[in-house]
């Protein structure tokens, strides 16, 4: 009997306990508002970072971060991966779980944390470990709690806050705090505020930001990375730390010093043996650039990339006497091992550091922090036209960069300190593809034909690659790159790199059974057979995102077909004409003689970046490309010519 | 007078015997080091050329038996893809409670330089050791001065005192291996079994050898004025097994499109303890047969002991049960039951990990966890329940009685003649219907007085993927239509797992983008009720779906249900093509011709089907009124083609785009 009464007595003291509830407002599933919800996998309810800036060598930053996730793929929003190294140490770490209710289910400390290494991918040695929770939530939608606290003594990439943090992630709130206590000189970047209603307080000694009730993105196609659209707060010290080596960081040039005076000075030294063999390996060849080709080749035949990042080794390069030795090293190791190697023949080159990856990102002009993720290396020519190595491919042309580096804003690191320079350029209409081909049609609708693919600019480095598979990966490739030839038989394969001219040509010799379809007594068939655009980009009911074309190509087509004896082509069709903003296409068949007819194809699509707006015009036109590469003819028999 | 014994020295050999040919550790030979491709196989980027295994057991009075692996290796690196061989790593133990100790690592780099050979040597700023976790570590090194030409060579010993464990033996690699010997020394106190992985011969060479171990024992006797000391020797002996595998010429494996997991199919050798047998010591038998195993397992109390648990349920399950009493459905309450209070973690294991009360409170717990929580809750519920050992689909199919060759476990129901068998760790998964890494071939049905049968894992019924589309054209190219489908069994779970993880709207986007069509309309019924099958329904509309040549329509009646492309492209496969399970696809269409236009040709109606009942396909097309009706019908009546099928699959494939490429013409009147 006693039971029964506890219960309303129970439900009596929630209902009376205002700040209990209130305190328990945002661990509660229902107090969501439905256009956070809408489309997320997780609700950011509260993230409050407070960073107290101790001095140029120490900061610690105090976590305290509510995350309502609603399903499985939302479960890394939590945050509980905790990454340190020997400078970061984590401390406090507190986690509580609460149902949908708000009630708490769970409290999970520090020491039911694993911990790993972090050695990434990649990378042979670095001392990155983590701390993370290996939580399986017993049902969603669930809450959790992390509150943590992180001492750092690297300083040198600032302090940064992104409040919309990344795809379905919406963000209730989120308080980005820094105290300057010891009154460092900073400097402060705000992108994209735009649009947002991003709360600022700023005090003689602290700043306060903050933003609210963000909804959900979701990822479109060629939408630019989230960083470029959505606010972003960066705070640098213009005197930091890092790993032990105190830096300035006042202006690029102040920064490039420090990295040139600090990280690069001295550790060009090679041995006099070695001097001695490029020495000889130049011989007779007087044009500097003919040098330094030699010596990048050099290069690329005698060294290998590793990775090992440990401590101050994460910035800076092994000495170029180690690579030497050991014929191995990091992007760092090599560059600087290939500036050496440079300077030992007078040639003038220079380390430059580097955003890379497909996505093209610059480094941040007028803001000069520690940044990037890779070293390239310069050798300054007359204005636009500075020659750019990249150091750790065995493979690439000697002054080819590909789509990992180029086309972007880099830290030129010279012995005058740093500069903002921009990287090779590869202009649309360099960027391209020749397919020829020669196509013979049998009385069976069987295809034999000989195609060459010529690749130049950007397109090279996408099908270079090509040139070390195997013939069994040769056939698999081919007959994905032509999937919608059924049952296609791969017979030569050659290919020819000109590393000089930058172009790659594949010859490819195939049969495809059946390509002309019977259909009664006709043969009906696709005319462009070997260079079709398929793709056409997703369609969305409601586009949120700008897209961008990051790199415009141009791709041109002439073939030959042969038509079979006793055949002829039922109606010549009219030329196809395609003419936007985004590209243009033009495609014409034409009759030679009674069974021959020649099909030439141009199609130029522009790089660029559109408003939302345009996006169902741009994929119309990828549309319209498709379809008229879809393009049939049909061959009839031939009425009797006697 | 006491006497007390204790040795002070332990000095041991194990007499092996040296093998003649043994090449010798940096004994390299110029034409090794000229060669520029390998001769069998021109595409490998590298090869060994030499390895040289040796497992064998030393004995301390201190530390007692201990396993050593002697490893040799030499790997020449052809090309610029191949210096990824010249970071090499070794995984070992590592606890607070015992370690593998790493000795004599000691590596070499060769090049040819102006004809005369150079080697640098692998120096500790090439070493690495890096904790992974609390248990494992490895050690990685490089080696300096690697280019394409070089060979690489290293040696290290291994000391594990973990003496009935032994590594899996790999027998073949991506790259291939010219030479190969790996032998190991037993003594009779160890019992191993092979388990044989891969598509290898592995033809091993079994004798006996002996073996000794000698010590040293310090006697020394307490007396008048002082003790004397005596030092004896003492020397046992004792049988041993050699075994070994002298290979040349193994191939590489390469990898082939639709196999899950391409490292199954390395060759390997995987030696299993059977038993220990140590002097003056009873004999200790690990696994012998199935009744062992599963008496075994149930004895264990991570396995039986849990089973046995009954009280941290019972008032829930009692109440939960208390109105029903028809088997089947108590059957599916306690199914659904224990899929609502426990999820799974992720984890493997036919074993509980935490104790399945504490899994019960926690609500969370792995496969042993909750699997056997719900064997023992259905036994509870006076149904017929056993466990049943599996061995998931990425670790390989238990050939032999053991222990390791189980990872997994599920739940058997025998009523009215039938067996179910249930996996509570998958939300959607019915009884039979089991999730996909669980449908490996055979499972183990145990019981507690060591009964055990196999039962087939492997779906016997065809799972159906039936769709209804009617379908109106547009002399523009478009087409609009509607569509009803129904899914079935695994189908019906995939669908559901897949549904389950995206929003709606996601879903409804897949589709579109896979079929490149517009869908309005979408509707689902039963998704929730995951005893029926998957019904969805929609509206669907796409564009430039045929071709308008002359004022005629050439239509592939099947538009985006048709395979336009054959799954199998390569000419010859080597490894199985895994349907997963048995299925039907079923496709029937309606088209109504557009006004103004009447058929000018069809394609024919066909029906053909693969040997040995492995698969049929039936495409009937015909006119009826303003309507052409199509029906398409796919059998893939087993779950695994073997490689000796391939070709015939292919064809079969091919076949099927080609019909359902065909066109009609449908002619202005």
């Amino acid at each position: 009997m006693a039971k029964r009464i506890l219960l309303p007595l129970l439900v009596f003291f929630f209902s009376f306990s205002p700040t209990s509830s209130a305190q328990n407002s945002i661990r509660s599933y229902h107090t969501l508002s439905p256009e956070l919800t809408k489309g997320a996998n997780a609700v950011v309810r509260l993230d409050q970072t407070e960073i107290e800036l101790i001095s140029y060598d120490k900061a610690r930053y105090k976590v305290h971060r509510v995350v309502t996730v609603l399903k499985k793929e939302g479960d890394h929003v939590i945050g509980a991966v905790l990454h340190y190294d020997p400078s970061v140490k984590i401390k406090n770490v507190e986690v509580l779980v609460y149902d949908r209710n708000g009630l708490q289910v769970k409290r999970i400390k520090e020491k039911e944390f694993k911990d790993r290494s972090a050695v990434s991918n990649g990378s042979l040695y670095d001392d990155n470990r983590l701390k993370y929770l290996d939580y399986t939530p017993t049902a969603y939608p669930y809450t959790i709690e992390l509150l943590y606290e992180r001492i750092t003594n690297n300083t040198a990439f600032g302090f940064a806050w992104r409040p919309i943090e990344g795809y379905r992630v919406s963000t209730e709130k989120s308080i980005f705090s820094l105290k300057n206590i010891a009154n460092i000189p900073l400097a402060t970047k705000e992108s994209n505020f735009d649009g947002f209603d991003v709360k600022i307080n700023k005090l003689d000694d602290s700043m306060t930001y903050s933003l609210s009730n963000i909804p959900s993105y979701k990822k479109e196609s060629l939408s630019p990375p989230l960083y470029q659209i959505h606010p972003r707060l960066w705070i640098k010290p213009n005197q930091f730390n890092l790993v032990g080596v105190e830096g300035k960081a006042g202006s690029w040039k102040e920064l490039g010093q420090w990295i040139y005076d600090e990280l690069l000075a001295g550790r060009d030294q090679l041995p006099e043996s070695t001097i001695r063999t490029i020495d000889r390996l130049l011989e007779g060849v007087d044009d500097p650039i003919e040098k330094a080709k030699k010596i990048y080749e050099y290069v690329q035949e005698n060294t290998r990339y590793i990775s090992v990042q440990l401590g101050i080794g994460g910035w800076q390069p092994i000495d170029a006497a180690e690579v030497d030795k050991m014929k191995y090293g990091d992007c760092k190791g090599l560059a600087n091992y290939t500036m050496a190697l440079l300077r030992s023949q007078s040639i003038e080159a220079n380390y430059a550091v580097v955003w890379a990856g497909r996505q093209k990102r610059d480094m941040t002009r007028n803001f000069s922090a520690m940044q990037g993720n890779h070293v390239i290396l310069n050798i300054p020519q007359k204005e636009g036209e500075d020659i750019w190595l990249e150091c750790t491919s065995q493979t690439m042309p000697f002054g080819f960069l590909g789509d990992f580096t180029d086309d972007r804003d880099v830290l030129l690191v010279t012995s005058n300190g740093g500069e903002i320079v921009h990287t090779t350029v590869y202009k649309d209409q360099d960027n391209q593809k020749e397919t020829h081909s020669e196509i013979n049609i049998d009385e069976h609708g069987n295809v034999d034909a000989q195609v060459q693919i010529t690749t130049c600019g950007i397109q090279y480095d996408q099908r270079s690659s090509l040139e070390r598979l195997s013939r069994k990966d040769h056939d698999r490739h081919y007959k994905d790159h032509w999937g919608y030839v059924n049952g296609l038989v791969l017979g030569e394969v050659a290919s020819h790199n000109d590393k000089n001219a930058i172009s790659y040509t594949e010859k490819i010799e195939l049969r495809a059974p059946s390509y002309a379809e019977k259909v009664g007594d006709e043969f009906i068939l696709a005319i462009n057979a070997f260079d079709r655009s398929n793709s056409v980009p997703a369609r969305y009911r409601n586009r949120k995102m700008p897209f961008q074309v990051q790199r415009g190509t141009v791709d041109t087509t002439s073939s030959t077909i042969k038509i079979p004896e006793g055949y002829r082509l039922k109606k010549l069709p009219k030329p196809l004409t395609i003419d936007t903003k985004y590209g243009k296409y033009r495609s014409e068949l034409r009759l030679m003689d009674t069974n021959r007819l020649t099909y030439n194809r141009k199609l130029v699509v522009n790089s660029g970046r559109f408003p939302k707006e345009e996006y169902s015009d741009y994929r119309d036109f990828k549309r319209n490309v498709a379809k008229a590469d879809n393009q049939k003819i049909i061959l009839t028999k031939a009425i009797d010519q006697e | 007078m006491k006497r007390i014994y204790f040795s002070i020295l332990t000095t041991v050999t194990l007499a092996l015997a040296v093998d003649a040919q043994e090449v010798k550790f940096r004994k390299i030979s110029k034409e090794a080091l000229e060669e520029t491709s390998y001769s069998r196989d021109a595409e490998a980027h590298g090869a060994y050329l030499y390895r040289n295994i040796k497992i064998h057991y030393d004995y301390s009075s201190i530390q007692g038996f201990r396993q050593i692996k002697e490893v040799h290796e030499r790997i020449k690196i052809y090309d610029k893809d191949g210096l990824g061989h010249a970071t090499q790593k070794i995984v070992y133990f590592n606890s607070s409670k015992g370690q593998d100790k790493i000795s004599g690592l000691k590596g070499y780099t060769y090049n040819l330089v102006d004809g005369k050979i150079e080697d640098s040597k692998l120096k500790s700023d090439g070493i690495f050791d890096e904790e992974i976790n609390k248990y494992w570590s490895q050690r990685k090194f490089t080696f300096p001065d690697v280019k394409a030409g070089s060979i690489i060579e290293f040696k290290y010993s291994i000391a594990s005192p973990y003496t009935t464990y032994i590594d899996e033996l790999p027998m073949q690699f991506f790259i291939p291996v010219k030479e190969q010997h790996i032998k190991m020394v037993v003594p009779e106190y160890y019992g191993f079994k092979p388990i044989v992985k891969g598509y290898l011969p592995l033809r091993p060479s079994i004798s006996s050898g002996r073996g000794s171990i000698e010590w040293v024992n310090k006697q020394r006797a307490e007396g008048f004025g002082g003790g004397t000391t005596k030092f004896k020797n003492q020397k046992v002996e004792f049988q041993t097994t050699v075994t070994k595998y002298d290979m040349t010429d193994v191939p590489a494996l390469k990898p082939e499109p639709y196999v899950n997991n391409m490292r199954n199919y390395l060759s390997s050798v995987k030696y299993e303890i059977q038993y220990t047998k140590y002097p003056n010591s009873p004999i200790k038998s690990y696994t012998k047969d199935w009744e062992k195993v599963a008496k075994e397992i149930y004895s264990s109390e991570s396995f039986g002991g849990q089973l046995k648990k009954t009280a941290y349920y019972e008032d829930d399950l009692n109440a939960l049960l208390s109105n029903v009493s028809k088997p089947d459905e108590r059957m599916a309450k306690v199914f659904s039951f224990v899929k609502s209070k426990v999820k799974w973690n992720g984890n493997n294991g036919y074993s509980s990990r935490q104790g399945v009360r504490k899994a019960y409170k926690e609500g969370v717990g792995n496969v042993g966890d909750i699997n056997l929580m719900m064997v023992s809750m259905l036994s509870h519920a006076n149904l017929k329940a056993y466990p049943v050992l599996v061995s998931t689909r990425d670790h390989g199919i238990p050939l032999f009685p053991t222990i390791e060759g189980f990872n997994y476990v599920i739940a058997a129901v025998k009523m009215g003649g039938q067996i179910f068998l249930l996996d509570a760790t998958s939300p959607n998964s019915v009884p039979n219907v089991l999730p996909n890494r669980a449908l490996n071939w055979m499972g183990r049905l145990i019981t507690k007085d060591g009964n055990s049968t196999p039962v087939n894992l492997m779906p016997q019924k065809r799972s159906l993927d039936a769709a209804m589309f009617s379908i109106a054209i547009d002399k523009d190219g478009s087409i609009e239509g509607k569509c009803r489908q129904q899914l079935s069994d695994h189908n019906a779970l995939v669908f559901r797992d897949k549904y389950a993880k995206k929003t709606e709207e996601e879903f409804i986007e897949d589709i579109e983008k896979d079929n490149d069509i517009e869908i309005s309309d979408f509707q689902l019924k039963s998704a929730g009720s995951i005893y029926k099958p998957v019904l969805e329904s929609f509206s669907f509309s796409a564009e430039d779906q045929f071709d308008v040549i002359d004022g005629s329509l050439y239509i592939a009646p099947m538009f985006h249900m048709a395979y336009d492309e054959n799954p199998f492209k390569l000419d010859h496969r080597e490894y199985p093509v895994d349907f997963g399970y048995p299925q039907t696809d079923k496709r029937i269409i309606n088209i109504e011709i557009p006004e103004g236009y009447d058929v000018q040709s069809m394609p024919e109606s066909v029906s053909f089907s693969m040997p040995e009942k492995l698969g049929s396909f039936k495409y009937n097309i015909m006119k009826n009124g303003n309507m052409i009706s199509l029906s398409s019908v796919l059998d893939i009546n087993t779950s695994i083609v073997s490689p000796d099928r391939y070709s015939i699959l292919k064809e079969f494939f091919r076949q099927i785009v080609e019909k359902q490429s065909e066109k009609v013409v449908l002619k202005k009147i």
